[in-house]
């Protein structure tokens, strides 16, 4: 009798197997893509975020350096010689000690140490520093002779900070009860900027940040008082001075990403 | 006579065969195909990307020097920063707008004072295309900030590709705010970002 053919193909278990590891591999494969997709998206929205705070940087810029108050029309009262006293006329109110300003014909920025009252000639006597050189330079009076009637123009006020932003938290900014902390631009910014954030970033979540925090530092920086851009020297040593800025970080946390954004912000133009 | 013995596949497993590499085919061309449309995704997305950082970069430049006055200059700036919409009515609130000019001083090779007109818009990239697509530029040499002082008309620039949307804000004077979009080649695509400028010098110049 003729021995039947021995079966070679799979059988039904091999099969399944051969199926079930096939499924597997698909399904792990999937799930890393999915995952990779996930990453790749966040990454992309924190991208835009990026933007987005760079435009708040730019914005907390303009609100440090906001556009001075003129305090009226001043100007020189009468015609004065080099030194630390201006008579100005034509103010509408008193300037703050702190405010800089410039003259027409003279060169330098100043800076108001003090200033008197107003006389019975609406006259006010200011104090003034020169800001646009070294403060150890031996002459910080006003630089030449200032003509009666020179323009005065302020350039800055002193009373421009960034300290209301100090830990506002934009992930709140559709929250009524917290936007009523705060009033005016501060409310207004608030409402801005977390929309922004919240358009490019999607809804934040419980343990997501968008915090700002403002806070006074003193950094280091190279010496160019030429401004050629070339770090000025003694004895073949950089010169380095320190300086006093306005420091924000913006610390943006979504999911498990998270970028932390530093800003120094000078005073002054 | 002893048959001979049969050493192929019988149908059936041909045809198992057949299904099963089908299968494997079909995964790893899923696979395969996957990974492609990842990878040709983020090109795209990179070179976007990379235009409207361009873009963000070059509008922030000339945004940032709007109103800026030469210390030698003698003509005031008269017009700072200019924006209309795209029939050429001036904005004068905080309303969207989509043509902008920016003014300020520059020094020539000469080392002379050559004042500018920097204007941007959101224009086609060919006058035969069907829609607008680039973002673009037109410099003019001025003395006042309102008049080009060339007898010529300058050319369009091109700035950056892949727009779809340009519009700008003037906040609280001496800001802009930009909102740009952009399209990647394949149309796939669309991403929006935000910049800001804060023109220091505006404060000066109006």
């Amino acid at each position: 009798m003729e021995k039947p053919n021995k079966q070679s193909g799979l059988s039904i278990v091999e099969a399944i197997t051969a199926a079930a590891i096939l499924a597997l591999s698909v399904v792990v494969f999937m799930t890393l893509q999915s995952n990779q997709e996930k990453n790749f998206s966040l990454l992309r929205k924190f991208d835009k975020a990026a933007f987005a705070v760079n435009l708040i940087f730019e914005e907390l810029s303009a609100i440090y350096n906001q556009r001075p108050n003129q305090y009226g029309e001043p100007v020189v009262h009468q015609n004065v010689t080099p030194s630390n006293q201006l008579p100005v006329r034509g103010l509408t109110s008193l300037p703050s000690v702190g405010d800089q300003f410039v003259i027409a014909g003279v060169p330098g920025n100043y800076e108001i140490t003090a200033r008197t009252n107003f006389n019975p000639q609406n006259i006010s006597t200011l104090t003034v520093v020169r800001v646009d050189i070294p403060n150890t330079s031996p002459n910080l009076n006003i630089a030449t002779n200032a003509v009666s009637d020179a323009a005065i123009t302020f350039i800055l006020n002193s009373t421009a900070s960034l300290n209301p932003y100090n830990s506002i938290d934009l992930t709140k900014y559709n929250n009524v009860a917290y936007q009523n902390i705060f009033s005016g631009d501060v409310r207004d910014n608030l409402i801005k900027w977390g929309g922004l954030l919240n358009k490019h970033l999607g809804k934040s979540f419980d343990g997501d940040k968008r915090l700002l925090e403002v806070s006074d530092v003193t950094v280091t920086i190279p010496v160019d008082e030429n401004n050629d851009g070339i770090t000025d020297q003694n004895a073949g040593v950089d010169l380095f001075t320190s300086t006093q800025k306005t420091q924000v970080i913006f610390r943006l946390k979504q999911g498990s990403v998270e970028e932390v954004f530093t800003g120094h912000f000078t005073r002054g133009f | 006579m002893k048959l001979k013995k049969q050493l192929g596949m019988s149908l059936a497993e041909a045809l198992m065969a057949m299904v099963i590499s089908t299968i494997v085919l079909s995964a790893a061309y899923y696979i395969y195909s996957n990974f492609q449309k990842t990878f040709t995704r983020q090109i795209n997305h990179n070179v976007i990307q990379q235009e409207a950082r361009f873009a963000i970069h070059s509008l922030q430049l000339d945004f940032r020097m709007a109103g800026y006055r030469d210390t030698n200059a003698t003509n005031p700036i008269q017009r700072g920063v200019y924006l209309t919409n795209e029939i050429g009515t001036e904005i004068t609130d905080n309303s969207e707008a989509d043509i902008i000019y920016v003014c300020y001083d520059t020094t020539n090779s000469a080392n002379s004072i050559q004042r500018k007109i920097i204007q941007y818009e959101f224009r086609k990239a060919k006058p035969t295309d069907s829609d607008k697509s680039m973002l673009m530029k037109k410099i003019y040499n001025t003395n006042d900030c309102v008049n080009n002082s060339d007898p010529s008309e300058p050319d369009w620039l091109p700035v950056a590709a892949n727009f779809k949307k340009f519009k700008i804000r003037r906040y609280d004077n001496n800001v802009l705010n930009f909102e740009i979009e952009m399209e990647d080649p394949g149309k796939n695509i669309v991403e929006n970002y935000n910049g800001a400028a804060f023109m220091q010098n505006i404060s000066f110049a109006e």
